[in-house]
Formats: C-alpha cells, sequence, structure tokens
C-alpha cells in the first residue's frame, strides 16, 4: 500500500469510528437535551443529572407543554406526585430533583428553568448542603455536569461526545429498531420516583431498631434547648444559591420546604449539626420575611411522620405518601412558617426530639 | 500539555502537523524547522508560560557556552561554570528544600523551605545539555545554527519525559532535516507506534493505577497492608509504570516520525531480562547510557580495580536516584539498585555462566531479577519510607492473609480482579514483542518477523483499532459522571 494512502486510510477510518456513536447520541437524543422525543413512546430516564436539562430545553421552554410549576430538592423530593401541584389553569408541574444534589447545583438548575420564562411556581427543599460551608461544592461523586446547564451552546460537544448519553442512545436504538420492543423508561408522573417496600419494612424491623436503640444511647443526648452561644455561622450557601434567585424573580412564588427527616436522625445528629441546621432555617426566614414571593414549610413536627420510623427506609428518607401529605398541605398553604415562628417552632422540636429519644424503647 | 489530553490530540497535534507538512510541501524546509521549535515552545508554555523564559535562558546559555567550547576545546573552566549553571538550576528547583529540610534535621539551623514550582522536564533538558557542554569541550560536537539548537532541546515529543537524546544522534537530523524530503512510510510508521504508545497509556497504565494507586495510599495514611493487597498493589505499579512510561516512549517516538525525525528507543522489554544487569540495558536506555557516559566512566568506571568499580556503581545509582525526585524513597531505590548491581557483578565473576546456560537457570534469573525490581519499585512509588516498609511487610505476610469481600474487595484493594488485569499485563511483558521489535524490519535492522511493521492492511487495521478505541476512552470517557449508587447527603 502507497503510504500516503496508507496514513489517510488510518485517519479517516479512526474518525469515522470515532464520530459514529456522536452521531447516534445527535439523532437519538436519549435525554432529549438537543431535541425533542423521535417517538412519542420512547419515555424519560431516571438518569437525573442528564434528564433534567432535557426536560428543561426540551419540555419546560416549550410552551405547547404547558408546565409552569418546578419541583426542586434531593431523592427526598422525588416522591412529590407532580400532578398534585397542578394548578387552576391546568398548568403542570414537573420535577427537577437531583438525588444527592448540593445547594449549588440545584440553584444552576433553578436558573437554568427560570432563564426559560415559562416557571410561575417553585416547590423547592431546603436540606442540609444549604448550611454547608462551600458555596461551590457540587456532589463528591456524581456532580452535575455543569457543561449542560450553562449558556455556552459550544459546550454541548460534552453531551455529544459521551459515554453515559452514548450507552442510553444505544439502549434506545436495540430496543426500538434491533428488539423492535418499547424501552423501559419512565413518564413524567412517575420519573424518578423509588419506593422500596422492603427497605421500608426492614428499617422498622427487631433487629434494626435494636441497632438504631445503641446509636440513640451512644448519642450526646438531650440536645440543648437553644444553640451554643459561641456559634455564629454564616450560610453562605443561602446568599449565593438561594437568596439572589429569590430576589431577582419577584414574579415566580417560591414555597421553601424543610424535609420531615426523622426525630431519631436528628437525636443522632449531634448538638453541633442540629442547631447549624436549625440557624440556616433562621437566616432563611428572616431574610426572606419581606419577600412576598416566599412561602416557608416546615413539617418536621408531624409527630405522625417524624416520630414514627415505619415511615422511613434510612434516618432521612421517609415514604411516598408523606410527599403527597406534604403536597396537599402546600397548595393549601397549610405548616407555614415564619422568622417569629422560629423560636417556638425549634423549642419545639427540640422537645419532641429528645422525647423520642428518651422513650425510644429496645424491641 | 499531555500527549494522552483531548487539547493535545485535537488540537495542538492536528494544527501543528498540518502547518509543518504545508511548509515541507512547498519547499520551506528551515521555516518548517523553525515553525516545530515555536511549536515545541508553545508546547512548553501551555503548562506555564512563567517558565519559558526559564527553558529559552538554558537554551541560549548552553548554546552559547557550548559555542565557545567547541571553539576551543581547552577551555576547562568555561565547561565548569557551564555544568555548574546547569547544576545550579536543577538544584534550586529540584532539591533546594530537600536539602533545607534535611539540614534542618541535622543541624541546628531553621532555613526556611522555599514555594517553588517544579519546572516541567528540568531534569531531562539540563541533563541533555550538560552532556552537549562535555562533548563540546571534547571536540565531539557538530557545528550547528540556534535554531537546529533549540529544536534539539525542545522539540516537543521528547521535551518534558524524554528520551534523553544526544546531539550526536539528533542534531545530524536536524541539520539536514530542511532539505530532507518528508517521508510517508516513515511518518505511517511513527502513526502505528503513536498509537501503540496511546493504548499502553489509556487502556493499560491507567487501569492498573485504579487498583494500585489506594493500596499505595492505604499504606501511606498508616494504614496495614495484607498479603494480596501488597502483591497487588506493588505489581500494578511494576506494570502500570512500565506501561506508562514506555507508552510515554512509544507516543515519543512515533510523534518524531511524523516529524521526519527519529527518537532513540527507551525501553526494550524490560521484564524479560533475566538479571539486574539486563534490567538496566533494557529500562529506561537513555539514561542508562547518560549515566555511563557521564558519570559512571568519569568517576573511573571499570578501570581502576572491583572495589573501585562496585563504589562507582554505587555512587551512579545513588544519584541516578536522587535524579528521579528529591525525596529519600528514590534515594534508597538507588542504593538498592546499586547493591543489586554489585551482587550480580560480582556473582557473574565467581559463576559466569551459570544461570544462563540453561532454560531452568534463566527462569530462576527471571524471578529473582523480577522480585528485586518489584521490591524496588515499592520504595520508588511511596512517598515515605514507612509507607513502603509497610507494603513490604505486608507482601512479606507479616500483616496476614485477608481474604476477599462480598464485593471482591480486600481493605484497600478495589476488587480481587486487579490479579486479572496483572495477569494480561504480564503477558504482555513476557510475550508480546516491543516497540523496537516490531519497527526493526522497517528500519532494516532485523529480519522480517510476523509482527513485523509494514504498509499493510493488518496494520493498517490494528492501527485504526488501537487509535480509535483508545480516543473513544480519551473523550467520551471523560464527560461521563459517575453513577449516583445510593442516596448521600
Amino acid at each position: 500500500m502507497k503510504p500516503k494512502k496508507y496514513f489517510s486510510i488510518t485517519l479517516l477510518v479512526t474518525l469515522t469510528i470515532f464520530v459514529v456513536p456522536a452521531i447516534i447520541v445527535t439523532v437519538i437524543d436519549p435525554f432529549f437535551v438537543i431535541h425533542k422525543k423521535l417517538s412519542a413512546d420512547i419515555g424519560f430516564d431516571g438518569t437525573d443529572r442528564y434528564q433534567n436539562a432535557g426536560l428543561i430545553n426540551s419540555f419546560l421552554a416549550d410552551p405547547a407543554e404547558r408546565f409552569d410549576t418546578i419541583i426542586l430538592g434531593t431523592s427526598m423530593s422525588q416522591n412529590f406526585p407532580v400532578s398534585a401541584f397542578k394548578n387552576e389553569f391546568g398548568r403542570n408541574a414537573l420535577k427537577l430533583t437531583l438525588a444527592g444534589g448540593r445547594a449549588r447545583e440545584l440553584g444552576t438548575i433553578a436558573r437554568k428553568a427560570i432563564a426559560t420564562g415559562r416557571v410561575k411556581r417553585v416547590v423547592w427543599e431546603i436540606f442540609t448542603s444549604f448550611a454547608d460551608e462551600n458555596p461551590d461544592a457540587t456532589h463528591k461523586n456524581s456532580p452535575l455536569p455543569l457543561f449542560l446547564y450553562n449558556d455556552t451552546l459550544a459546550d454541548n460537544w460534552r453531551y455529544v461526545f459521551n459515554n453515559d448519553v452514548f450507552e442510553n442512545a444505544f439502549k434506545i436504538v436495540r430496543g426500538k429498531i434491533i428488539k423492535k420492543k418499547k424501552v423501559k423508561r419512565s413518564d413524567l408522573e412517575g420519573l424518578y420516583t423509588w419506593a422500596y417496600d422492603d427497605q421500608f419494612r426492614k428499617y422498622s424491623e427487631k433487629p434494626n431498631l435494636a441497632k438504631l436503640y445503641r446509636k440513640v444511647q451512644a448519642s450526646n443526648l438531650p440536645i440543648p434547648a437553644s444553640p451554643p452561644e459561641t456559634m455564629r455561622p454564616a450560610f453562605p450557601n443561602l446568599q449565593k444559591n438561594l437568596f439572589p434567585i429569590l430576589r431577582e424573580n419577584p414574579n415566580i412564588e417560591f414555597m421553601l420546604y424543610f424535609p420531615p427527616i426523622s426525630h431519631y436522625a436528628y437525636a443522632v445528629y449531634g448538638h453541633k449539626k442540629f442547631w447549624r441546621q436549625m440557624l440556616m432555617r433562621k437566616n432563611l426566614l428572616e431574610e426572606t420575611q419581606e419577600l412576598k414571593n416566599v412561602h416557608v414549610y416546615g413539617f418536621d413536627l408531624n409527630e405522625n411522620i417524624s416520630g414514627s420510623l415505619q415511615n422511613y427506609m434510612d434516618p432521612n428518607h421517609y415514604s411516598p405518601a408523606v410527599n403527597a401529605d406534604m403536597a396537599k398541605a402546600m397548595v393549601k398553604y397549610d405548616r407555614i412558617l415564619t422568622a417569629q415562628d422560629w423560636k417556638s417552632y425549634t423549642r419545639a422540636l427540640v422537645r419532641k426530639v429528645n422525647s423520642f429519644a428518651e422513650n425510644f424503647r429496645p424491641p | 500539555m499531555l500527549f494522552n489530553s483531548i487539547e493535545f490530540l485535537f488540537v495542538f497535534l492536528p494544527i501543528t502537523l498540518g502547518i509543518f507538512l504545508t511548509l515541507k510541501r512547498f519547499g520551506y524546509g528551515k521555516a518548517a524547522m523553525a515553525f516545530i521549535g515555536l511549536a515545541s515552545l508553545f508546547f512548553y508554555a501551555w503548562w506555564d508560560i512563567r517558565f519559558l523564559a526559564l527553558l529559552l535562558g538554558s537554551v541560549v546559555f548552553n548554546y552559547f557556552i557550548g559555542r565557545r567550547l567547541a571553539e576551543s576545546a581547552s577551555h576547562r573552566p568555561l565547561l565548569i561554570l557551564g555544568i555548574a549553571g546547569n547544576l545550579v538550576c536543577l538544584g534550586w528547583f529540584k532539591y533546594f528544600n530537600f536539602f533545607v529540610g534535611n539540614l534542618n534535621l541535622l543541624l541546628p539551623t531553621e532555613i526556611t523551605a522555599q514555594t517553588i514550582i517544579l519546572p516541567l522536564g528540568i531534569s531531562f533538558f539540563t541533563f541533555q545539555q550538560i552532556a552537549y557542554l562535555v562533548d563540546a569541550h571534547k571536540g565531539e560536537t557538530q557545528e550547528s545554527n540556534f535554531i537546529e539548537y533549540m529544536v534539539f532541546v525542545t522539540f516537543f515529543p521528547q521535551l518534558i519525559a524524554g528520551p534523553i537524546v544526544h546531539h550526536k544522534t539528533m542534531m545530524p537530523q536536524f541539520h539536514d532535516h530542511p532539505v530532507r524530503d518528508y517521508d510517508w512510510a516513515k511518518a505511517c510508521m511513527g502513526l502505528s507506534l503513536f498509537a501503540i504508545g496511546l493504548f499502553k497509556k489509556v487502556m493499560l497504565a491507567d487501569e492498573l493505577a485504579r487498583y494500585g494507586s489506594p493500596v499505595f495510599a492505604a499504606a501511606l495514611a498508616g494504614n496495614e497492608i495484607s498479603l494480596l493487597e501488597g502483591w497487588a498493589g506493588s505489581l500494578s505499579y511494576t506494570l502500570q509504570l512500565y506501561f506508562d512510561f514506555s507508552g510515554y516512549s512509544d507516543m515519543a517516538i512515533g510523534l518524531g516520525l511524523l516529524f521526519g525525525v527519529r527518537i532513540p528507543a527507551n525501553f526494550f522489554s524490560p521484564y524479560k531480562a533475566t538479571s539486574v544487569i539486563e534490567f538496566w540495558q533494557r529500562w529506561h536506555m537513555t539514561l542508562s547510557a547518560f549515566l555511563k557516559d557521564y558519570l559512571y566512566i568519569p568517576l573511573g568506571g571499570n578501570r581502576a580495580g572491583r572495589p573501585r568499580r562496585y563504589l562507582n556503581l554505587m555512587i551512579t545509582m545513588l544519584l541516578g536516584g536522587l535524579w528521579h525526585g528529591a525525596n529519600w524513597t528514590f534515594v534508597v531505590w538507588g542504593g538498592l539498585h546499586g547493591v543489586y548491581l554489585i551482587i550480580n557483578h560480582a556473582w557473574r565473576k565467581v559463576f559466569p555462566d551459570l544461570l544462563n546456560a540453561t532454560p531452568f537457570g534463566r527462569m530462576v534469573g527471571w524471578t529473582i531479577t523480577m522480585l528485586a525490581i518489584v521490591v524496588a519499585w515499592v520504595l520508588f512509588r511511596c512517598e515515605s519510607v514507612p509507607a513502603a516498609v509497610e507494603i513490604l511487610a505486608g507482601m512479606a505476610g507479616l500483616n496476614g492473609m485477608v481474604l476477599p469481600d462480598e464485593n471482591g474487595a480486600i481493605g484497600a484493594l478495589k476488587s480481587i480482579k486487579a490479579f486479572y488485569l496483572i495477569l494480561g499485563g504480564m503477558f504482555i511483558v513476557l510475550f508480546a514483542p516491543n516497540s523496537l521489535q516490531i519497527i526493526a524490519a522497517a528500519e532494516r535492522t532485523a529480519e522480517r518477523k510476523w509482527y513485523s511493521w509494514s504498509l499493510s492492511r493488518r496494520w493498517l487495521a490494528s492501527t485504526t483499532a488501537l487509535l480509535s478505541t483508545t480516543l473513544y476512552l480519551i473523550v467520551y470517557h471523560i464527560n461521563r459522571i459517575s453513577e449516583f449508587i445510593y442516596f448521600q447527603f
């Protein structure tokens, strides 16, 4: 073979093999980041880090889809029934949750969604990462692919030339074209939801309760009624990843809520961590009290939820029924907290947690 | 810019090669040569532009001293000035804090350590130029203009990690480079070598590192290392280092050929060696040659009796160890190899052909050699001597043996599957032909074998397969996110 021919063919074939997966990704677009579904029966994928970008680009941004509410949060918000937030105008809610999502990541998704101009209401879970010190932190093992959430279109090459995305595209090609079968994916109502019945059952079984009892016994209890005098924490995550979004969008209604993790979780938290969370909530309530577009909800005081371990599959994750109850309360503006409530709210919570720990008996 | 980085593979290399070929095509040979020099400086500056001045300063300093030495070869003070200038520069950037740290330990001094960034490739371009000065002093250098000299030092394929090129092999190539026609057949061979090197780095070295590195990190953190963990860590690293470094050298040689320059080989299947002496004839050959020619022989080599020879060997290996890095682990590693070499030479003196005479003897020789090398690599890899001792204790079974858990993990070793990769790697290093053997027939230095490179469909398919697989892994995997396994808040 002539050397020039050898050289050219090698490069040409290599480049062709190299770009074929990218072409497949561009055509199939398994997360709908570049374009809408090729076929109506291709459902949505639970890989939230990619799927949320596609939901925003191809669904929220499209007026024909009639979405005006978004749900933000971690895995504790994934079981919200989106239909519960459907409003009187028939507009739908879109779940943009992120399992393990950090404050910065949730803020990034919020900004991108709001930039579509279609969002009228945001349901937003405020959990521990808003009390963290680093406002730029992303999830250590599964960070949000920020390149999908910025304004730089050129960054999309990182979506197209991406093994994760190609694997998903290939599954669709194999299922639809090769095997001629419907690919197992979710609809929007069921997207991201989880319900591990077995784990809920196991969590409140005797062997586990015995383990939890030992942990409670080893914890530093009771939790004091007020934070340590020396504790004056700052909350850069609120300052950077929440407040600006609330202030810049006075026409959007924000329904912020503190998820009802179990009393057991608070009992084993440790004083410092517990009070840091509570002071973060105080800061949030104070900073938002003048904002008419913001409502803050607290659900931790309901002993039927937080005091009963049967509702949980681990210290934090509650059952889908709890999400459904919260959604009902939120649309009725029930369980709203204000800055003035903070003191009584935390006192009640401390009392309930201490009482839970005190009355927690070995099975 | 690393050879396996996206910016190098998809931007720097295509653009540089494209402009170079265009200039050659239209007969601008000298401009093509100057362009390689500029591209090499850009390549270096990409890492940190502040050190470009250092590189250029070093080139100018050595070029002019070299020229003066070549004009009046007996100018010994100038040679001393040149070598001292290079060593002071290397000493400051690489060894100052090491020296100060040890001085503060030994004496009641409190000299403050400095924040010094180690310039990329400084050990390589410093040694390369010291050799040039010494040979200029001996009158053994070829006259060259500044551009040729600059490209000789800064030629990007070998600038940051060698091979340490010698002016005798490189200068004649750069001298007639502008008038030589572009050799497309060599370029094709270069492409294949580059593909092999990239494959070794991405598919083998990086994969092995995933298993080996956590074991060394655990030892450094003070964890106890068990038997299987210790062996998996040390063997993974032994193979990783070879595939990484020889892969890099293959890529350097391949890139050199793409630009019409033949860079010397650096490896010749070192793990096939049946003695430590042979190992050093096959491992990092350009460094071995440098140490021999510019350190061991000037010290007296083997000309002053056996005790002096052993002393020279030990000095050479200790300094060779220190060249690799400013840490006692490298010194101990060099010293250990010095001891190995002394024992090996002494053994040969007493039993010249005992082990090499039979296959069984060679097998015994190989086993002892491999064991010695693996033990020494543990010291080379560890960031502290106690961590190395911990791993060696684990390998010796002093910390007991732990069996894999339900996920196949043993302590810091993520999976027992590491041993499959190690076996595969060992098979390649022991039974596959090396890059030099692959291109030997095409370079007319050996007879054609089944694996010899040629302009054939078989090699075209192999090169394409290697290139497309590694490029896929590099690009498509860099953007992926690891799957979220369990909720973590």
